[in-house]
């Protein structure tokens, strides 16, 4: 339809943002909550030192002077379960950036249909049927038992995710008719792949990106809860679960509980971000 | 047969609305053919789907009436709807395979159309699907019975679907771009086969097309679309030879005319 | 429309072209056989159905694809024999216009740096500011204007797109350009006006023109000579004037018979094919009309068809040209 009677809406600043929102609930929810935790977890004023035990007042039901009660060595949950979203959340991004750029290095150069490329793919395959948590582990823990190193854990787990990702995305836009054109104009094949290629594979990463990175935050977790990568008393939410988890059963239920909240609340905003950014790529 | 009168559709997103077409009113009387005739962004495609019920989700008819056997079909409810679709109107949609179904054969495909409307035997069925796909001229129709559409060429799967439109003798065929999707040699065909079948019945036809040409040879009635908008109507005789609004007049002058006509004739001379 | 007089040495020369592909396990032959060649300033037209082997055949005179057998030479220039250095570097002097002008434009690529690239590539001797210079001037030259060069591919109507794309063809200032369907995919109105640039574009720059279609009105406004291909061969070629208003292949002549008039009433004969075009699974040794042609005789089935001339510098792969007329009476009215 090329006349259209738009429903007139005047463009302010204001106005935008409202309309960006409206038309992309997905991303304002799930980005707004991400926001709102990493600003916590940096700059919010905390009631208690995350890393001072008050010895007087272990294992504490929540309360009006700890909300979400205290620890068995005294700490007060609430300052850590914020506190601990210093090193988590930035370690998910680190380790998301890290694999998108190993992606892009290693998956668009394979998307030309050699027998290399095929190959490659193949030993790809291989190294992704390792069960690769454990992998990760002995790594992390060669490399220095510290929780920097979980960066290299989330880089082997998702890296040949976006690499198998960024190829095929990669080969199904070679077989379009800009890039015949392109061929046709006598581009070389380097100019092709980072001209051409590359700025039409950035909508499949934004979404795997949010994915990749609430992937992290299970992966970091989960080797914090095995005590990989802890360094007592830094809170973290992983190791914060562990040392709640002897509670459960024996009534204290607020240690394990808040970190575990706050993991979910992390996961669930990525993964409504997702699926926002994934219905505006769809969308245009 | 088909009187259309003021239809006006929207389509709604989450932040907007578009118009996309207003106050289209035409009729197609009994036992004519009608060219809809207009490009890209015409509101063509939008005027017949509003029609027969087909819009998508996004897609509201917001005012005007569509009267058709003593019904308004912007009103009818989904039972008169299907009722109508298939037994009262039949229709035939650009792409052959969009309108078959790919995992069902052939011969159950006529069983199903067949049964939406009446109880039938599968001898009679076999009978009757056999009788139409002789009829539009399928050669080897047993085996095509036999058979799945990806076993057809465009053009014997569009000959199927005309059979299948056919099947309950509608009075109103609708048919959308029918040979847009198929090779220039056997568009012909096509469209003298949907001639045959629309005249021999004293049937009426509105035929959805962006070829003037089509138009010119195959209706007697046309209706110009623009931009959601009808900005003429009337005989073909008198529109294709004193077109009165501008952009007919423009849409005439910039169709090629074949090398053979007489058209073709003047220009070279010239 | 130029009609040369003294031979020209041929801008494009097209010789024995063959490319078979393979199509799970199966042998497909879009070109058997093919000889076509384009004088300066000239447009040659093929034209064909779906499954022709037309646009293959445009894709092998541009190099885009090697073919099985049979030379290309441009400029005196064989293709094969280039290096893909030299081979690139000669593309700034051929290019292509495709016909779905939106699949062809970069979505993620501002219009202007489009038109751009082939001088960023080519003509590297070019500062920023002189590229962007050129840039406006071919916007302008083509119905757009210096704004557009800031908007994406999918803010622009179909028509503009294609401008782009035909900007693009010719800022490096080609003597060949292959259109490849060029206004099949774009409404009547707008095909017109893309047309007349076009003209006007080879009549400035004397551009030579390979313009692959399959309606013949439109060739007929565009083209010198024509190239009718049916199953990968050639079955008719010659003059546009001369194969148009009196086609010896039957082939044509269907073809022909196909086009409607819009002038009311003036409904032509309809040349019947049998069936449909087949798939050309296997290099026909026979006439590759045999089994759809009204006209055939025992004789076409049996053995290859040469092509013989009929007329000033047009040719007919028909064994009943004489027969032909009988077929469709081709005078109008």
């Amino acid at each position: 339809m090329s006349e259209r009677t738009q429903v007139p809406a005047p463009r302010t600043a204001r106005n935008g943002f409202l309309l960006f929102v409206r038309a992309n609930p997905g991303i304002a929810v799930g980005g707004g909550v991400l926001a709102l935790l990493l600003l916590a977890s940096f700059f919010a004023p905390l009631p208690y030192g995350p890393t001072t035990p008050d010895p007087t007042n272990v294992l504490q039901e929540p309360s009006a002077a700890h909300i979400f009660g205290t620890d068995a060595n005294g700490f007060d949950v609430f300052s850590r379960v914020v506190a601990a979203g210093q090193r988590d959340l930035p370690l998910a991004l680190i380790g998301t950036l890290a694999s998108l750029v190993i992606g892009l290095l290693i998956g668009l150069p394979l998307s030309s249909k050699s027998r290399w490329s095929e190959r490659l793919m193949r030993a790809l395959d291989a190294f992704q049927s390792f069960p690769l948590i454990v992998l990760s582990v002995t790594i992390v823990s060669l490399t220095g038992n510290n929780i920097q190193n979980i960066v290299y854990a989330i880089v082997i787990i998702n890296g040949p995710r976006f690499i198998r990702l960024i190829r095929g995305e990669a080969l199904s836009i070679r077989d379009g008719r800009f890039i015949e054109a392109a061929v046709a104009t006598g581009a070389r094949p380097r100019r092709i792949v980072f001209r051409h290629i590359m700025p039409n594979v950035v909508d499949v990463c934004l979404v795997q990106c949010s994915l990749t990175a609430a992937n992290a935050v299970i992966v970091i977790a989960a080797l914090n809860f095995l005590g990989v990568g802890v360094s007592p008393p830094d809170p973290t939410w992983g190791s914060m679960v562990q040392v709640g988890a002897q509670g459960i059963s024996t009534g204290q239920w607020w240690v394990a509980i808040w970190p575990g909240v706050a993991i979910f609340i992390a996961i669930a905003s990525l993964n409504v971000l997702a699926n926002g950014i994934q219905r505006r790529v769809e969308g245009s | 047969m088909l009187t259309v009168s003021g239809l006006t559709t929207e389509f709604r997103t989450r932040v907007s609305g578009v118009r996309a077409i207003e106050d289209i009113s035409f009729e197609v009387p009994q036992g004519v053919a009608v060219g809809l005739v207009g490009e890209t962004g015409s509101g063509k495609s939008v005027t017949i789907r509003s029609i027969l019920g087909l819009l998508p989700v996004s897609g509201h008819v917001v005012g005007g009436r569509a009267d058709f056997d003593g019904v308004d079909l912007l009103r009818a409810n989904r039972k008169q709807l299907r009722d109508i679709r298939g037994r009262r109107i039949g229709f035939v949609a650009q792409n052959p395979f969009g309108s078959l179904n790919p995992i069902l054969s052939i011969e159950k495909q006529f069983a199903n159309v067949i049964r939406a409307h009446r109880k039938a035997s599968r001898a009679e069925i076999r009978a009757l699907a056999l009788a139409r796909l002789e009829s539009v001229q399928v050669r080897g129709p047993e085996r095509v019975l036999r058979g799945y559409a990806h076993e057809l060429s465009g053009g014997m799967a569009q000959r199927v679907v005309i059979a299948l439109a056919m099947l309950h003798d509608p009075p109103l065929v609708i048919a959308d771009e029918p040979t847009t999707a198929l090779d220039v040699t056997v568009q012909r065909q096509i469209l003298d086969l949907i001639d045959a079948q629309v005249s021999e019945g004293n049937r009426s036809l509105l035929l959805v097309t962006h070829d003037l040409g089509v138009v010119a040879q195959y209706c007697r009635r046309v209706v110009v679309m623009k931009s959601g908008h009808v900005v003429e109507s009337g005989a073909v005789a008198d529109v294709f030879t004193s077109p009165e609004h501008p952009y007919t007049k423009q849409l005439l002058a910039a169709v090629p005319p074949a090398p053979w006509s007489s058209a073709a004739k003047e220009v070279t001379g010239a | 429309m130029t009609t040369s007089e003294a031979p020209m040495p041929n801008l494009m020369e097209l010789t024995g072209i063959r490319q078979v592909f393979r199509r799970g396990g199966k042998e497909v032959h879009a070109v058997n056989g093919v000889s076509v060649s384009v004088a300066p300033g000239e447009t040659l037209a093929v034209i064909g159905e779906s499954g022709s082997g037309k646009s293959t055949l445009g894709r092998v005179a541009l190099g885009l694809i090697t073919p099985s057998a049979g030379t290309v030479t441009f400029d005196g220039t064989v293709l094969g024999d280039l290096s893909k250095k030299d081979l690139r570097a000669l593309r700034s002097r051929m290019q292509v216009v495709f016909q779905e002008p939106y699949e062809s434009l970069n979505p993620r690529i501002r219009v202007g740096d489009i038109v751009e690239e082939p001088l960023i590539i080519h003509r590297s001797g070019l500062s920023k500011a002189q590229r962007r210079e050129k840039v406006v001037a071919m916007l302008e030259r083509v119905g757009l204007t210096a704004e557009h060069a800031e908007r994406y591919p999918r803010n622009l109507s179909g028509g503009q797109q294609q401008r782009i794309g035909i900007a693009r063809a010719i800022i490096t200032e080609p003597e060949l350009v292959v259109l490849d369907e060029p206004t099949s995919s774009l409404d009547v109105s707008v095909r017109a006006r893309v047309l007349d640039l076009l003209r006007d574009l080879q009549r400035e720059q004397g551009i030579s023109y390979i313009f692959i279609s399959h309606d013949l009105a439109t060739v007929g406004l565009i083209s010198d000579r024509v190239a009718v291909m049916y199953l990968g061969q050639v079955v008719e070629q010659g003059p546009t004037a001369e194969v148009l208003t009196n086609p010896k292949h039957p082939y044509t002549r269907a073809l022909l018979s196909a086009t409607l008039s819009t002038v009311v009433g003036e409904k032509r004969e309809h040349v019947p094919l049998r069936g449909e075009i087949p798939n050309p699974s296997a290099a026909p040794t026979v006439c590759v009309l045999s089994g759809r042609c009204p006209i055939e005789i025992d004789e076409c089935s049996t053995g290859p068809v040469a092509h013989r001339r009929v007329g000033d510098r047009h040719d007919v792969a028909c064994l009943r040209v004489d027969r032909v007329d009988r077929l469709l009476p081709v005078e109008a009215g």
